[in-house]
């Protein structure tokens, strides 16, 4: 249903307990601190042809990514997309190499009467996997809604992708660390999930604070290790970060150069691989829109100010932060530590509103073909702070 | 395109859901939660004993590898003239530290002492991650034998101490996440 050119978000309210499941699981971040809003007893009713709509775009939009991709990615074309000029070695070999895979990514998207319009693609260090892939479950299952369907196959289709990824190097030992800033409850069990589909693909998982682990670029302890018990610390071939790689390159470039060693010697597998920072960016959109003028699935974008109403965004910000929304004069703006970065404007977008004035950004997994959908809300621009709400397909 | 959307009621989909659905009294209680985490011991790996024959003037072929007990590998070199010679303990040791020092030149190729060596059981224990090559080896019975003891070698680089040469603290004192 669309009115004023926004189409109007349908709710279904529930009940049901379902943070004794969140906190059983050990999640308590979801229900906690910042977050206390975070699960409200509502769910997005979604028609199956809307839900199979929003997959196919996130399968569209990937392919339309990785065709626009110069393939020999020429230093202007990474220049344009503002990747820091120590990654472009890393970001080349693991492009040009089948055996980095990019296990998944969550495309932000903006549901209109026109259809669904990409606003991001957070292909590095996409997060909100336990919301999409158990908890919006859990809060449908707590409300004892066990006949209703959900696009929520984000963990089975994590399995195929570590599958994958495994039997492309099946010469290096499945000893997979997953690794995330220690401060971050949250990034920890994003990682957590990722290593339950990890293991069941076949992997030995071990989750460990970026700060723990030690990275050796020498002799016969040429590596990446962490500690798995007393005295016992094992070398890992498999590496996935939930550290953006512009921040590796930034603030760590010695990491970044162990990294890229270890990656040139077969010594460590890294995921996601650098290359995706090429779709992360968000110079990316200013480029698609070059490549795919005016395709339906795009929004305006240019590396220059549009006219009319637009968005300032960061190349690199993350969960809204720095951006600003101009109509002809600045109308809101978010504060963040994102503001000395390259800039990208794309045309302003109305997301879908509910009665309540609260607008809604479908964020829909892709992990190996779109699998899953999640929506956040917010009355304003959405930011890490914005309510996660469940799904249920009519 | 496969359909993705699933069934609320579908209890057993997978790990985490059999885990929160027992949380929420929904199914019988196990202990799954408890088991979805948990490490597994590992035990040390066996050595390796690797025989080499010079063939031609520098010229080396594996010709022999088998298992044996932990830290009794050992190389055992044939020479060209008839000389035999082997290598263990700290010679070894050496030796290995050697291969993983120099990887890059013994990676490429030739048929030289050392690049057999990296190309052997023991340059796979000395850190060299790809699978060995046919080429390295008398035939390929050789190699095969020793197929099992790789897979375990594999899952099983580990050391008590964290290694002397590596660097760590990446990222120390940032507060806050990094996922988007």
């Amino acid at each position: 249903m669309s009115a004023n050119n926004k189409i109007t978000i349908r709710l279904e309210a529930h009940g049901g307990d379902v943070e004794t499941a969140v906190r059983g699981l050990g999640w308590d971040w979801c229900v906690e601190e910042g977050c206390a809003n975070y699960m409200p007893g509502e769910a997005v009713v979604l028609a199956e042809s809307e839900a199979d709509v929003l997959l196919q775009a996130a399968d569209t939009l990937y392919n339309m990514l990785v065709q626009a991709v110069p393939e020999d990615l020429p230093d202007d074309f990474l220049t344009v997309l503002g990747i820091p000029e120590n990654l472009w070695p890393l970001v080349r070999q693991s492009w040009s190499d089948d055996r980095h895979w990019h296990l998944y990514g969550r495309f932000d998207l903006a549901q209109t009467p026109e259809g669904p319009k990409l606003l991001e693609f957070n292909a590095d260090t996409a997060t909100s996997i336990p919301e999409t892939a158990v908890v919006q479950w859990a809060s449908l299952a707590a409300a004892g809604k066990h006949e209703a369907n959900q696009y929520s196959g984000l963990y089975e289709a994590l399995v195929e992708q570590f599958k994958s990824w495994r039997l492309l190097n099946e010469d290096l030992a499945p000893a997979l660390l997953l690794t995330y800033l220690g401060a971050s409850a949250e990034d920890q069990t994003n990682c957590a999930v990722l290593a339950q589909a990890a293991a069941e693909a076949g992997f030995d998982t071990h989750l460990c604070p970026i700060e723990e682990v030690s990275i050796s670029t020498e002799g016969a302890e040429k590596g990446v290790w962490a500690q798995v018990g007393a005295e016992q610390w094992r070398q890992f071939p498999f590496l996935f970060k939930l550290l953006p790689w512009e921040q590796i390159a930034w603030e760590e470039p010695e990491l970044l150069k162990s990294l890229e060693l270890l990656s040139r010697t077969r010594t460590v597998m890294l995921a996601n691989p650098a290359y995706t920072l090429l779709f992360q960016s968000k110079g990316m959109l200013a480029w698609l829109w070059k490549a795919y003028p005016y395709h339906p699935l795009l929004l305006e974008a240019d590396l220059a100010p549009l006219s009319g109403k637009y968005i300032r965004k960061p190349y690199f910000g993350r969960e809204g932060q720095s951006v600003e929304v101009v109509d002809k004069v600045p109308v809101v703006r978010v504060a963040g530590e994102y503001d000395a970065q390259q800039q990208v404007y794309q045309r302003w977008c109305n997301l879908s509103q509910d009665s309540k004035g609260y607008t809604y950004q479908a964020g829909v997994f892709w992990a190996g073909e779109g699998c899953a959908i999640g929506f956040r809300r917010e009355q304003g621009i959405i930011t890490n702070l914005s309510q996660f709400v469940p799904h249920v397909v009519a | 395109m496969k359909k993705r959307y699933l069934r609320i009621g579908d209890f057993k989909r997978n790990a985490l859901i059999v885990a929160a659905a027992a949380c929420m009294g929904l199914t019988a209680c196990n202990t799954r939660q408890e088991e979805w985490n948990a490490g597994s011991e590992v035990a040390v790996p066996e050595g390796i004993i690797t025989e080499l024959t010079e063939e031609a003037p520098d010229e080396w072929k594996i010709t022999d590898e088998r298992t044996t007990a932990p830290g009794n590998s050992m190389a055992v070199l044939r020479y060209n003239d008839g000389r035999v010679d082997t290598l263990r303990g700290l010679e070894l040791q050496n030796q290995l530290e050697n291969l993983a020092n120099n990887q890059a030149t013994y990676q490429q190729g030739g048929f030289g002492l050392g690049s057999v060596l990296w190309w052997s059981g023991l340059g796979f224990m000395a850190g060299r991650m790809s699978a060995p090559s046919p080429a390295y080896y008398a035939n390929p019975g050789v190699m095969q034998r020793t197929d099992a003891w790789r897979q375990n070698v594999r899952t099983y680089r580990e050391q008590s101490t964290a290694p002397r040469s590596g660097r760590s603290g990446f990222f120390r004192g940032r507060s806050g996440g990094a996922g988007a």
